[in-house]
Order: structure tokens, then sequence, then C-alpha cells
């Protein structure tokens, strides 16, 4: 998709208005889609997937004085269901009432109200603002943008966690432009005809791929093998990105508890801390089965037969022998195999079968009665997709399994391990493995 | 004492020991005003179980006047006056209370600190006790204020009691008088006199009947004719045109209303009643009536009183006089001046516990329940303090979490306190509905024929700019004052285009012009300027929304199914949170779709509003729904009336009880903060889309049976149907 999710959008059933509020952000050069509410149909989710900032008028049907506000706000509680996309991220909801009080009372219902199986729906903040302060409601013309975008920003600002992320979302996309710039530096001035310029853009990205992951894995992904290249100078700008002493203030604002004794995480709360740290999946990211350190749920049958034709044991010996998990316990542990292999191989996609090792997702709480083996490696506590409980992702180094490239197609991929945490995993399993051992007597 | 010789490591054990003057402090801080600590006599008389008290003003106006009070009831003796009546602080009339022993009377005592006969020093520095219990001799004490409280110390003031052969209280009299002189106050004037008449006489509840018997007078021998003139309650409250009754008990109310006509008017006296019903509760705001944050973030889920409500509140009864201010009712009760004077000097809601008084409620200046304050959103349904003249019983043993402040002017601020006035204002609002019919009928009578059309709205909202110049308001308020004028304007040219009756205007009108007084009495009232701003955006908010009735009134072809699919879509999160379900045949796949020309956004806020009505009604009927619901709202498409189709909206809840000439009126409604504009809006709605607002039979629109609640129509024209 090469059209930018909105970040600012306003929702009214007025043209007028709507038009004026775009041409307010206009003015102070901020991009602002403008979606007119028509009550005959429902709203496009398309135009919210980015949301950041979400102006809704309060009085979307119709504008009749009532008894309460409720049936307004039980048509922005189904607009923000409908509408807020689960990876959309954070935002808030700006109303446009001269009553302070009403955007209060909206909070509350949207608290009590909202869906609690969208939590994404939820806004950070509900901030009220006039609209007769700003435009003209009778003929919409913007009377003060400058107003305007200053209401805005206090209302962003009033919130530091937010308006610093926000901040952070947009110098990403500065740093991307930054970026992006530097590569079309690459372009001679004499090959930037239009005859000449995709052409020569071709080759600097072809040269680029072919660098960063090896002529024979660009088929692979065309994309990934661009962004290999990039990512780094990416990251890079934005980490050294030159802020301005507003943005270091503000982040001051944002972040206090650094220094003071913080109570520990809940298992829950670390649990869905770690996964957003080291594991990557759907939607938001893709995977294959046979991506460098994904997680791919059991492929055979979970059976005493399989698992002693393929790694010699039966589930008993393996989940009891090997992980000391009760009988009554097993109900809750997950068989898995982990994609592990050298990063070179990987990346210069060399031939040979692919190496898995089994694993076994087994919730936290469940006490292992006997001490297992150091070829054991224990991720940290994750809240694993499709889980309301934390887990831990055991691997076991001693029971690899190989397969060729083409055999691992139609394995289910649950999630992938990040760089880090695999690199880990690789680590310990390389420690493992070459371990010397040394011949002693034993003395008592 | 303990001590020691180490004066760096000292224990001492020493006891309080307060000034003389802490007796003064006592009383005359303690209690908030002279009448206040009169009545704190009287207190004591009827914890003594006294029948009549009589409070003497004698020698008034001269420099040695006196104020005597003197009670019937079981007197102290010497033992009494020294192991009680001398121990500031005793708790024995709390311990009793606690324990819920009643006396001879069957009364439980109301004193609780111990410290109500102090206040008799907020009235004079002379006290003269006489007192005589049962086969006891008289007790005489004489307290010098002044004498008292020069000694330094508390331990060192010594009051002389003498016993001697009974001289007041002969025979088997017994009972005690208490003769303050050297009064703080010795310029009584008539007013003043007649104020304290009053409160005397209101400490007893004239509303209710009791088993004992509990009187106090007021006597001033020099100048009877002071007190004989007062008007007396009882003749004056008998020509209140409407009288209400409640008593709220286990969760529900029984209620009657009576309206007793008014002399000269040719309109037939109404009585309602309503037996074990719901209480409806205004839902709580998080702002208050001033804009002022309740920190309340939670809105109650139910919006009518469950059982438990009145926990540690009891019983609540209560007995509502209402009258009428304007002028022609008032001219025809007779004595108008009479009545108003009486209404300025009574108006308000008091309360009572075992039948006796709790200041400060219904004094003149207490406005518990802001009556005065509220909303200005319905201006002619709200009662006013100055029509009003109400009493709330309740019962002092049950009544356990209403304690009453040290200072004696009302209950401490709680929770039950909060649900108390709830309550009452619960009962009012109904009192407020049923008033309100009588009232738009009186004015059809008296109505002087005025035409809407041409009257300008100009005119009183002069008014109001004028009196926000004078109190430097003009900035804040003339901005809504323009709006409001703006708005009524619209209205006026959007009804008068479209052909609308006149009749719903002339009552917008009233309304408008009923609001912009009561904003106008707020502003000379010198009423804080967030509340006047608040009231000032209600008038605003009546007519807000008859200018997007202009223009949104471009009528094509529509699919009435589509307009059903998205009432019922935008309302999902109501029908979830409500736990509603929806009976919806219109929207099967094979029924058919109907086509008609109408605005789909004014018929959407249309069906909006009948749902919005059915949502709270059936909450109303079934308060508590959790797993299993109850609640059923039907919506379908008939075509057989005569006019052409129609979508039928119905639910079982509790039903209508009003005409729909009424029920389509603006501005009523049963809901206890109801604008009462919804049914009014659809009405004008449909008839702006060629169509009508019906309230058809069940049978009339096919309503299945379960739907025993309200049902309406939105019956579409003829129209051009594909």
């Amino acid at each position: 998709m090469i059209f930018a999710a909105p970040r600012f959008v306003v929702v009214d059933d007025k043209p007028e208005h709507l038009g004026a509020i775009t041409q307010a952000f206009q003015y102070l050069g901020s991009p602002c889609i403008g979606v007119r509410y028509n009550p005959e149909e429902e709203l496009n989710p398309q135009h919210f997937r980015g949301v950041r900032c979400l102006f809704l008028d309060l009085h979307l049907v119709d504008g009749q004085a009532g008894t309460d506000q409720k049936r307004h706000y039980a048509l922005i509680a189904s607009i923000l269901e409908d509408n807020i996309s689960q990876n959309g991220g954070p935002f808030i909801l700006v109303i446009w009432t001269e009553h302070e009080h009403l955007s209060n009372e909206l909070r509350d219902y949207l608290d009590a109200s909202l869906d609690q199986a969208k939590p994404h729906a939820r806004p950070l903040a509900v901030l009220g603002l006039a609209k007769e302060r700003f435009i003209n409601t009778g003929d919409g013309v913007v009377n003060q943008p400058e107003e305007l975008r200053a209401a805005i920003q206090n209302a962003l600002l009033s919130n530091a966690q937010l308006s610093a992320l926000l901040g952070w979302e947009a110098d990403v996309l500065v740093a991307a432009g930054d970026t992006l710039a530097a590569l079309l530096n690459l372009v001679p001035p004499a090959q930037r005809t239009s005859a000449t310029f995709p052409g020569a853009l071709d080759t600097i990205l072809s040269r680029l791929a072919r660098e960063s992951v090896g002529s024979s894995n660009v088929d692979v992904n065309h994309r990934a093998a661009v962004t290999n290249a990039l990512a780094p100078i990416l990251a890079d700008r934005i980490m050294n990105q030159d802020v301005t002493p507003e943005t270091k203030e503000l982040w001051q604002r944002a972040l206090t508890k650094h220094n003071t004794p913080l109570p520990d995480a809940s298992a829950s709360e670390a649990g869905q801390i770690n996964r957003m740290l080291h594991l990557a999946g759907p939607p938001g990211e893709t995977i294959r089965s046979s991506d460098w350190g994904a997680v791919v749920t059991w492929p055979h049958p979970w059976t005493d037969e399989e698992l002693t034709n393929r790694l010699g044991l039966t589930i008993e010996q393996l989940l009891g022998g090997e992980f000391f998990v009760d009988n009554a316990d097993r109900q809750g542990c997950r068989a898995v195999l982990v994609r592990v292999g050298a990063v070179c191989d990987y990346a210069q996609n060399r031939t040979g079968p692919l190496t898995y090792l089994l694993g076994v997702e087994i919730p936290k709480d469940v006490k292992h009665k006997g001490k297992m083996s150091e070829a054991i490696w224990k991720s940290p506590v994750f809240v694993l997709p499709g889980d309301n409980d934390p887990s831990r992702l055991h691997v076991h180094i001693r029971f690899p399994l190989t397969v060729l490239a083409g055999g691992c197609a139609a394995w289910v991929p649950r999630y992938r391990l990040r760089e880090q945490l695999l690199m880990h995993l690789i680590a310990a399993t390389s420690t493992y493995i070459a371990r010397p051992g040394i011949v002693q007597l034993p003395v008592k | 004492m303990a001590a020691t010789n180490d004066p760096g490591n000292a224990e001492l054990k020493l006891p309080f020991r307060p000034r003389a003057r802490l007796l003064q402090l006592l009383g005359d801080q303690l209690i908030g005003t002279p009448r206040l600590a009169v009545f704190e006599l009287v207190k004591n008389a009827y914890d003594a179980d006294a029948e009549t008290v009589i409070v003497t003003l004698k020698d008034i106006q001269a420099p040695n006047s006196t104020i005597i009070v003197e009670d019937d009831g079981d007197g102290m003796t010497l033992e009494t006056i020294r192991d009680i009546w001398l121990v500031p602080g005793h708790d024995h009339r709390q311990t009793q209370r606690r324990a819920l022993q009643r006396t001879r009377l069957s009364r439980l005592p109301l004193g609780e600190k111990g410290l109500g006969r102090f206040a008799v020093h907020k009235l004079g520095d002379q006290i003269e006790l006489v007192t005589r219990a049962k086969d006891n001799p008289e007790c005489v004490a004489s307290i010098d204020w002044d004498d008292l409280i020069k000694e330094p110390f508390l331990s060192d003031a010594e009051v002389t009691i003498r016993t001697r052969e009974p001289e007041i209280f002969k025979g088997t009299a017994t009972g005690t008088r208490m003769t303050i002189s050297r009064l703080r106050e010795t310029n009584w004037t008539r007013g003043d006199v007649r104020r304290l008449f009053r409160q005397i006489t209101s400490i007893s509840s004239p509303f209710t009947n009791r088993s004992d018997r509990f009187e106090t007078l007021l006597e001033v021998p020099e100048h009877p004719d002071w007190v004989a003139g007062v008007p007396d309650a009882d003749a004056l409250l008998e020509r209140a045109p409407w009288l209400f009754e409640f008593t709220f008990a286990d969760g529900l109310l029984t209620w009657s209303y009576k309206f007793r006509s008014v002399t000269g008017l040719k309109l037939a006296p109404r009585a309602a009643t309503g037996d074990k019903v719901p209480l409806q509760i205004a839902p709580e705001r998080d702002f208050d009536l001033y804009g002022t944050n309740q920190g309340r973030k939670t809105q109650p889920k139910r919006i009518t009183a469950s059982e438990d409500y009145a926990k540690g509140i009891g019983p609540i009864k209560g007995t509502f006089f209402v009258f009428d201010r304007d002028r022609e009712i008032l001219n025809k009760l007779g004595d108008s001046q009479l009545v108003q004077n009486f209404l300025d000097e009574n108006g308000g809601v008091r309360v009572y516990r075992d039948s006796i008084r709790v200041y400060n409620y219904g004094e003149p200046g207490d406005d518990w329940l802001g009556l005065d304050l509220r909303r200005v959103n319905t201006p002619t349904r709200n009662i006013s303090r100055n029509i009003i003249v109400g009493a709330v019983d309740l019962s002092l043993q049950l009544s356990d979490q209403l304690t009453e402040k040290t200072n004696r002017e009302g209950f401490v601020e709680s929770d039950a306190y909060h649900r108390l006035k709830q309550i009452v204002l619960g009962a009012l609002s109904i009192l407020e509905v049923e008033r309100k019919i009588d009232k738009d009928n009186i004015r059809a009578l008296t109505g002087k024929g005025e035409d809407p059309e041409t009257k300008n709205i100009t005119q009183p909202l002069d008014a109001l700019r004028a009196a926000a110049k004078t109190h430097d308001l003009s900035k804040e308020l003339d901005p809504l004052i323009d709006k409001a004028e703006k708005n009524y304007n619209e209205m006026r040219d959007t009804m008068l285009r479209a052909g609308l009756s006149g009749m719903g205007l002339a009552v917008v009108f009233h309304e408008i012009e009923q609001g912009v007084r009561v904003l106008h009495d707020a502003i000379e009232g010198g009423g804080k300027l967030e509340t006047i701003q608040i009231q000032a955006r209600e008038l605003v908010r009546i007519l807000d929304g008859f200018s997007e009735l202009l223009r949104k009134g471009d009528r094509k072809p529509n699919s009435l199914k589509t307009l059903i699919r998205r009432a019922r879509d935008i309302n999902r999160v109501r029908f979830r949170n409500h736990n509603v379900k929806l009976v919806c045949p219109a929207l099967e796949e094979t029924v058919p779709d109907v086509e008609r020309q109408f605005a789909f956004g004014l018929l959407l806020g249309a069906l909006n509003n009948l749902l919005d009505n059915a949502f709270y009604w059936l909450q109303v009927r079934w308060p508590d729904e959790k797993s299993q619901t109850r609640r059923e709202i039907y919506i379908n498409i008939e075509n057989d009336f005569a006019e052409g189709p129609a979508i039928i909206v119905a639910d079982n809840g509790p039903g209508f009880q009003d005409d729909p000439e009424r029920l389509t009126r603006p501005f009523f409604s049963r809901r206890p903060d109801g604008m009462g504009v919804g049914l009014y809006y659809t009405n004008m709605v449909m008839e702006l889309n060629g169509g009508r607002l019906a309230f058809p039979d069940a049978d009339e629109a096919n309503v299945p049976d379960t739907f025993d609640g309200a049902a309406l129509a939105l019956v579409f024209g003829k129209g051009a149907s594909r």
C-alpha cells in the first residue's frame, strides 16, 4: 500500500464543517482526512486504520435536544468498535462540543460500554473542543486556524506519554524520508530524467539487494532484501535524529518512573511486554514456516508411535522424563518446532536440510517435578498468541529434526523469535553442543 | 501527680483544666442561631415526655424582658440535675437512642450530644431553672453566666441548687421551667415574634398524626395581637390547589395526587394515584447544577430505586402542598397577599424525624433539594421553592445513617443523605408531571389567546440582556441569549413555512418565556455566574436541533428496511449494554422491502427517539436483568394502515398512561429528568415527511402479545412506492 494511513481523521455530517476543519489542517501543513458521515451507510474502516487523532461530531445523526446524550455516545461507541483497527495503534478522540463535561461523560460511557473484546477501540483520551470557537458553524468559515492548531496541540500535550509516542512515530516517518532521500542521492543528476530515472533506481536497489542477502536469496523476497540493507540506516537515523529541546523535555515528562522503584510486572504484564519485544507474528508481520526463528505447530500426529519413530521416545518419556511435567498439567502444554541454523546459511540460502529443534510451550504455573537437563533452553515468560495466561517456550537442544526446504511448506507457523532471542537460543545450543567432556575418576 | 526530680526525664499525668468560659463557648459557638437555641430547649422537653411546651416572651421591648420555656414533662430530680444536667456531654440520651429505648410516651430521644441546654446562653445571660419530678420536691437553680465564666476554671464554677416545696409545679404537676433574662436581643419587633412563632409551631409536624400529643405554643402577654393575627397555616394550606402525598417503603412508591381545582375556574378536580410502583431516580450527573465535578465516576446502572436504596433512611413519607403564583390563580385563591407572604415565609420542604423538625430544611434561605437551581430544561414543569410547602417525615429509629450536624443545621453530607434527596426528588417529579397536566389545562382556560406567530421573543430576551448588563454579565451571557433568539426564530419560521400547527409553537414559546424568567430571576438574585451560564445553555438547548429539521429536510426515495437496519446498527451498543432483545421480522431476508419518500437522517433520528424511550422504560419495568433478559423491543413494517406503510416499534415496558395528544406535546415527559421533546420531534418529523406518528392498539399493529408495553407507528403517507 503506497497510500499512508491518515493520522488525523474528522467525521462530521455537515459538509461545511468538515470542509472547514480539513481546511484548517491544510493551513497548518498537516494532512487530515474528512469523512462525511452519511447515516444511510456504514463508515469505511480503511479511513481509520492509522488514526491518531479522531475528531467526531457529537451529534452525527440528529442534533435534536434530548434528555441525555446516550444515543450519541452509543453511536460513537459503535463507530469505534467497527472502525478502529486492531493494529492501528493508540488514538485520542476529540469531540466537538462546547460542553466540557460531555466529553467526560462520553469517556465514562466508553469506559463502561465498549466491547471488552475490542480493547483497541478504546481511546487513550477523550477531549472536547468547542467547534464554535474555531469555525463559523453557520457557513463553515474557519476563524482561527492557528488557535485550532494550538488547541489540538495542547490537547495532545496534556498526555505526555501519548504525545511523545506520536512524536516518535512522526520522527520515524521523517527518518524514513531521509533514508529515501539518501537513496535517491545515489542517482547521478544526469540520470534523473523521466526516461532514465526508473532504470537508475532499479540498478541501485538491485545492487543493494544482492549485497545484502546474496544474489540467490533476492528472489525469495525482493522487498526484504532491500529492507535488509536500508533497515540499519533507518535505525541509525532514528537513533541519532536531531531532536528539539521541546521534544527532549516532552520525553522527560513522559518517562518519569525509571529511577523510582517500580512494582514488579505481573507474569501476565511481563508476558505481554516480552511478547512484543521478542515475538513476531501476524497480523503485523508475516511468517513462513521456513523463516529463521519460526516456531511452528508440531506438524505430525502427536502419538507415541510417531514420536518414537522420529525422536526415539514416547510422549510419557518426553514430557514426564525430560520436561518433568505431570500428567495433569500436560493438557496446557503444546509441542512445537523451532527453526534454527547458522545465520549465514540462512542469509545465503545454502542448500541442505533445514534444522528444527523440538520445543514445548508450558504454562508458567506448571511445576516441574524434577530438574530439567541443561539441554533444555527456557524462554522468558510470554502471553502466547491465543492464550490468556503466560507460558514459557522450552526448547530441547538434543532433539533436532531436519527437513528439506519444500517439506515444511505446509507447516503452520505460530510466531517467530526475533533475532535477539533467537541468537540467545542458538548460542545456548552451540555452547551445549561444544562443551567438552573430560575423563576423570571420581574420588570420594 | 507523679513527678521525678530529673527535669529531663519527667513523666506527668495532668488533667485537662477547661476554662469556665468553655460552657459559654459550647452554647454560643455550637448552636447556629437563637431560634435553634429555643428549638434545643423544646427538644429537651420532648425527650422529657412533655405534651405541651409554652414559650413565653414577657415584658417584650422592655429592658427586663424574659423568655420562659415551660413544659409539663417528667421534670428532674436533684440527682438528675447533679448527675446529668450538670454534666456537659452526658451520653444518656444517646445511649437510650442507640438501644432503641423508648420513653414512657414511646418517644425515641432526640438528644445525642448532651449539649442542648447550653444553647440558652445564645438567648440571655441569666437563667433560672425550676423543675420537679414526680414525688420529688421542686429544684431551683439560678445561673448567672457572667459570674460563672469569670471563674478561671470550670472546676471552680459552681451552681447553687435549692430544693423547696413546689411553688410552680404544685400538686402532682411535674415539668421544667427555664426562665432566661438579661436577653441578648431585647428589641423584639412584631416581625421577629411572628417568625419565632412560625418556627416554634413548626417544630412538630403538622402533617402527620402521632399517637402521643406534643404541642408547642408561643405567648406574648403584652402583645397578644402579634401572635393572634398570624395566619392559620392549616387554613392556608387548605387553599393550595395541589396536594401530593407519598410513601416510599421497601423500594416501592405509593403516591396520591390531587388537583383540588381553583374556585372560579371551570376545571374539574383531578386525582391520580400509584400503588407500590417503582420509583424513578434521575440519573446522577458527574457534574452538579453548578458544573462542579461531583467526583462520581460511574453512573448508576439502575434508573429506579432498589429495595436497599433507602438503607439507613427507613421509610419516607411526604406531604406537599403546591400553590400557583400566576396572578390569575392567586387572585382566585383570595387574600393573595397573605398567601404570597405565607409562601415567602414557609415555602420549601421541611424534614421531620418522628414528627420533630430537623433544621434548617425548609427554612427561608435553605434549598436542600436544589429546587430553584435545577436545570432549566423544563422550566414550566419544575416546582420552585416559593410555591411548595412540604414535609418529609422519617423514622428516627430507622434513619440511623442520617446523622445531624453538631451545629444542628441539617444532616451530615453522606451517601444516605444523598439518597434521601434523590428519593424525594424522584417522588416530587411525579407531582411535577401530574401538576403540569393541570397547569396546561389552566393555561388553556386562562390564556389570552395569544398568537404565537406574531408574538416576539425579543421582548423578554431584551429584558434578560438588560439584567445581564446591570450585573456585568453581558460578555458571558449575550452570545447565549443571541443563540436562543436565533434558535427560536428559526424554529418559528420552520414551523410556519411547513404549515405545522401553531399549538406546539405556543407551548414552546411559553416554555422559553418561562426559562427566560427563571434565568432573569437567577441573574437578579445574584446567582453564581457558572450556574447562570449553565441555565442559559440549557435554555439554548431546548431549541437545539430545530434548525436541523430545516436543513435535513431533503426527501428522496429510501428503503424502510435500510432505515430499520441502520437504526439497529447504530443502537447496537445500547441493545448490548441494556441487555435488550430485538425482535425484528422486517429485516428477515424473505420480507419484501418498502420504499417511501423521506429524509433519511430525520427519520433515523425519529426512530432513534422511539428506541431511546424504549431503552429507558424497559429498565423501569425490568430493573434487574442480568443474564436472562425479559427486555424486548419489536420493530416491524406493517402495510395495513390506511394512509400507507408504517414502521411499528413496540416494547414490553410499562406502556403509556397518557393520551396521544399529551404524549406529543412538547416538554411533557414522565422521566424525572426528561425534557419531553422526543415524541414531539418525532411527530413533527413525520408530519414534515407527509406522515404521522400514531399510537395504535397492539392488535391494530399486529404486535405479538408478549409486547404488552408501548406501541407506536411511524405511518408514512401513500407516497410513491416502487
